[in-house]
């Protein structure tokens, strides 16, 4: 894996290529480059600012890039409109938000639940597989998400992410509200993911013992993500 | 994807959505406006049809019952003689009396009578005789043969009376002589038409413009207000369900669902107040307008649609609102902001006041254009001057922060930051108080137009003297007939008739009359005429004031009833009646002698009363704009409220946690006074100002309408002690969500 590939491999669920974009006059991406590849996972760190959540809403199609391609399992984000992109976010994409981002008004399994039915899939029963892959996670049943704990939150939000199989999986400070063995209990699932379902995985964190369970660490430093040590990469 | 998954799909959606309504923030207070604006616009609409229903079946009826003029090319055979006349009932407006009398055999009968009333007979409309049974209508143009029915009314309660006179009516002018009623029967002849609503009545589009304007306008307020209540959750949740990759038909499906269960449950319960209005006729309370259930059957059946229209109209605004919620930016969903959409609003604001307050100009003195141009600014006025008044506040609340921040005011400082970040919040907080002080502003104008001159008619009579009555008999008369009438007279009312001056202007105003009438009026009763200088009596100078033509002195003839008689016959003589005590004259049981004694009864009315007449139709219409008025500004009082509670729940929850750090609530009231008085208080000034500005143009041709100075301080007042008692709520919200954040 390097960071100038010019073209996608087969087996590359992500391929983003001289991506540039900048916010009035900060430079947040200088021809930036990034391949993930099916059942690989990468850290993304970086101080505060640098982008790196900017990097996770391009790749959703949430924020246009001013330069560059980003392909997700072969189809580039920055050239598909409306209807082609709800598409490649239910269908291919799970997410996996900072605070979890679930609807507070919502049952956790009605959470889970909205991303399937949201992906229009032929496969019946959404629901089962939701309350399947919610016990799995071990979430306690419940009337409203408001009644859970943090970790369980999270772990809510992590069944969502996977509830269409999704050949990409964006993590977005998941462990960033959680106490620390909520923290490495989330990491550990959510790095066993590429290898147990061969999807890729892409982590934006500050945390280091998370990064440092991810095949790759990457820093993004002037626009550009280099390669970078675990410590340094935090610390930075 | 199977036809059966895509339904299957949709139902889900629809369910999450309704689940996500019951459990949201301010999920009751939501669901119960959502259920009361849908019923506000099911019934507005079902006025509007019920309007539109009456005038529609008003014109049918009146085309039938316009007469049809006998000319050389009749054919027809049967002959009615025709002629209109009318009355009033004291202080109410005036009515037709029509005198008819078969020509021949065969003679056609007007719509609504169904047999010829007897010579000395008169047919009466329902409405007249319960209006004048205080003053014996049923007796006073002869003897009562039956009612009107209603195929031959303007409406239930118009009031008319077919009079046969008890003697023979001739086939010359003014009488006419009629063939037939209604198209049918031929040309309709102008002129002859009975009954006073095609000169009285406002045209359709006004009255549904005022139904619009004062109704409807405030419940799309009611439902606007209702839609955004709980707005920040909505627009998370349309953010995330974009990021799920959900498509706009997704979002929809989720909002209609949201809203489906209160907003049926309002649309449908406005039946139970429609429905009674189809089977029996309604009487409108405070203005005594009787519907007809007829109309409401033949015409209103778009009536049944109200309350589908409202229920579509409601959720289409809930899918509109949630789209117009804005697509999301980012992985953080929460910070959609909607901030610039104000900003564009609010310069939009300006050029909508202009064309509200001087557009009408443009149009000359065309009043309908005049009318619709208003109308049209004031559309824009209502969508672009909260966000106008939330633009200015945003920017005070930045020098609000910075104060607050130098001077350590922990209220000021966070109330500053929130109205300067959230201007939509603040444009939902005042959008109910601006659009009620627009609409209680134009009702007010409406009003005025309709009542002013009326009112200042009345102010002027209301000094006057009333214990007087002039007897002005309809068409010729005879000395004989005069006699007989002056025979009439109820005891303890005496006539004196007053005749000009010979040459205008000059000479005497004789006044005859006998030794009580004289005496009553403080004149000389003396054998031989007197010349007196100066009327000292009050009933004697309003005569003189309303009716002479002229003239210097007063020559007082004390006068028998054969002169009297006959000095009553010319027109250019004034019959009046006084009491000889002082009091009120009889003027019922003096107009009911009329019709006994002349063939086409009198005038009876105190001096300058006919000026009156003129304004009461308008004070009557302007019944409407006050009901209409007050129910509008009552619904905008509901939004008021309610957007208050869901701005306050949503400030209360975000302050919650400050109360940890300060262990108190003082920093509650202090912001609340800053982010709900501050803005509400500018809201006011502003919307009293813009509105009085924007109420300039409803006024008749060539007279402007002002607001009064003192109402306009009055309603800041009001608006102002409305906004500390919100400040106040506010505060108690916050503090109890704390409490409860603690616990």
């Amino acid at each position: 894996m390097s960071n100038s590939d010019t073209g996608p491999a087969p087996d590359h669920v992500l391929h983003i290529q001289d991506l540039d974009y900048s916010v009035r006059d900060r430079t947040l991406f200088k021809g930036l480059q990034l391949s993930v590849g099916a059942g690989e996972s990468v850290a993304i760190t970086g101080p505060s600012g640098s982008g790196k959540s900017t990097l996770l809403s391009s790749i959703l199609g949430l924020v246009k890039p001013h330069g560059g391609s980003i392909r997700v399992t072969g189809a580039d984000v920055t050239k598909l409109r409306g209807k082609q992109i709800a598409k490649l976010r239910s269908e291919t994409i799970g997410t996996v938000f900072q605070f979890g981002e679930l609807l507070p008004e919502l049952s956790p399994l009605d959470n889970v639940a909205l991303a399937a039915l949201l992906s229009r899939s032929d496969r019946a029963g959404g629901y089962r597989q939701a309350q399947e892959l919610l016990d799995e996670l071990r979430v306690p049943r419940a009337e409203t998400t408001e009644e859970l704990s943090g970790g369980e939150h999270q772990r809510t939000a992590v069944a969502r992410a996977l509830i269409n199989s999704p050949e990409l999986i964006l993590a977005d400070e998941p462990t960033g509200s959680l106490d620390p063995d909520a923290t490495a209990r989330i990491a550990e699932l959510l790095f066993d993911l590429p290898r147990r379902r061969r999807c890729g995985l892409v982590l934006v964190t500050h945390d280091v013992e998370v990064a440092a369970r991810a095949d790759r660490v990457l820093r993004l430093e002037a626009g550009s993500l280099v390669p970078a040590r675990v410590r340094e990469a935090v610390e930075a | 994807m199977s036809g059966a998954g895509h339904g299957n799909l949709s139902l889900r959606l629809l369910r999450i959505g309704r689940d996500a309504g019951r459990r949201s923030e301010a999920a009751g207070t939501r669901a119960a406006a959502l259920a009361l604006s849908a019923f506000a616009v099911a019934l507005c609409l079902g006025l509007l049809a019920m309007v539109h229903a009456s005038y529609v079946g008003k014109e049918l009826r009146r085309d039938a019952r316009t007469p049809v003029a006998q000319t050389e090319r009749s054919q027809a055979t049967g002959a009615t003689l025709w002629l209109v006349g009318s009355d009033a009932l004291k202080g109410q407006r005036i009515f037709s009396v029509v005198f008819i009398a078969p020509h021949t055999s065969n003679a056609p009968l007007p719509p609504g009578v169904d047999r010829w009333p007897g010579p000395g007979e008169a047919v009466l409309s329902p409405g007249l005789l319960k209006a004048g049974a205080g003053e014996g209508i049923a007796g006073r143009y002869g003897r009562l043969s039956g009612t009107i029915g209603q195929e031959g009314l303007d409406d239930p309660g118009e009031w008319l009376a077919y009079v046969r006179p008890a003697k023979d009516m001739k086939a010359q002018a003014p009488i006419e002589t009629v063939v037939g009623f209604g198209p049918e029967a031929g040309r309709p002849a102008e002129g002859l038409q009975p009954g006073t609503g095609i000169d009285n009545d406002k045209p359709e589009w006004m009255f549904q413009g005022l139904v619009i304007g004062l109704l409807l306008v405030p419940s799309l307020v009611l439902l606007f207000t209702a839609l955004h209540a709980g707005a920040h959750g909505r627009d998370r949740r349309g953010a995330l369900v974009d990021a799920l990759g959900g498509l706009r038909r997704d979002r929809a499906l989720i909002a209609v669902g949201e809203a489906m269960r209160p907003v049926t449950w309002g649309a449908f319960a406005s039946i139970p107040f429609f429905a009674p209005a189809a089977f029996v006729d309604v009487r409108v309370p405070f203005v005594g307008y009787v519907t007809s259930s007829a109309d409401v059957r033949q015409h209103g059946w778009p009536v049944l649609l109200a309350p589908v229209a409202a229920l579509v109209t409601a959720l289409a605004l809930a899918v509109i609102s949630d789209q117009l919620a804005g697509r999301v930016k980012g992985t953080r969903p929460a910070n959609a902001s909607r901030a610039r959409r104000q900003r564009y609003l609010a310069v939009l604001c300006a050029p909508a006041i202009l064309l509200a307050s001087r557009g009408p100009e443009l149009a000359g003195e065309s009043s309908q254009y005049r009318t619709w141009i208003s109308w049209t600014g004031l559309a824009l006025v209502v969508l672009t001057l909260p966000a106008g008044v939330a633009v200015v506040v945003a920017k005070l609340g930045g020098a609000l922060e910075r104060t607050g921040r130098q001077r350590g005011w922990a209220g000021a400082l966070i109330a500053g930051r929130r109205i300067s970040h959230y201007p939509t919040v603040t444009a939902r907080l005042v959008t109910g108080v601006t659009v009620a002080l627009i609409v209680f502003m134009q009702a007010l104008a409406w009003q005025a137009m309709f009542g002013t001159y009326n009112a200042k008619i009345e102010e002027i009579l209301s000094t006057a003297d009333r214990n007087v009555a002039e007897i002005g008999p309809r068409g010729t008369v005879s000395t004989k007939e005069a006699a007989a009438y002056l025979e009439h007279i109820p005891g303890g009312n005496v006539p004196v008739v007053l005749a000009p001056p010979p040459t205008a202007g000059d000479g005497p105003i004789t006044i005859s009359g006998g030794c009580a009438a004289l005496e009553s009026l403080r004149l000389p009763c003396s054998p031989t005429p007197a010349r007196v200088d100066v009327a000292l009596d009050r009933r004697l100078q309003e005569l003189l004031h309303w009716d002479t033509q002229g003239g210097t002195y007063l020559k007082v003839v004390r006068a028998d009833h054969a002169e009297l008689a006959r000095q009553s016959v010319p027109s250019t003589n004034t019959l009046a009646v006084v009491r000889a005590d002082g009091g009120v004259p009889a003027v019922a049981a003096l107009k009911e002698a009329s019709y006994r004694a002349y063939p086409r009864g009198a005038q009876v009315r105190f001096p300058g009363e006919e000026w009156l007449a003129d304004g009461i139709p308008d004070r009557d219409q302007g019944r409407w704009i006050r009901l209409f008025g007050v129910l509008g500004v009552g619904i905008l009082v509901l939004a008021i409220g309610l957007s208050g509670k869901a701005e306050f729940l949503r400030q209360g929850r975000a302050l919650a946690p400050l109360t940890v750090l300060t262990g108190g609530y003082r920093v509650f009231r202090s912001s609340a006074a800053w982010a709900i008085v501050a803005p509400l208080a500018l809201a006011a000034l502003a919307g009293c100002v813009v509105a009085a500005w924007t109420a300039r143009p409803v006024a008749r041709p060539g007279m402007a309408y002002f607001v009064p100075g003192d109402l306009m301080a009055t309603a800041v007042a009001v608006v102002i002690a409305v906004s500390v008692v919100m400040g106040l709520w506010a505060a108690r919200i916050a503090g109890r969500q704390a409490r409860g954040w603690r616990a």
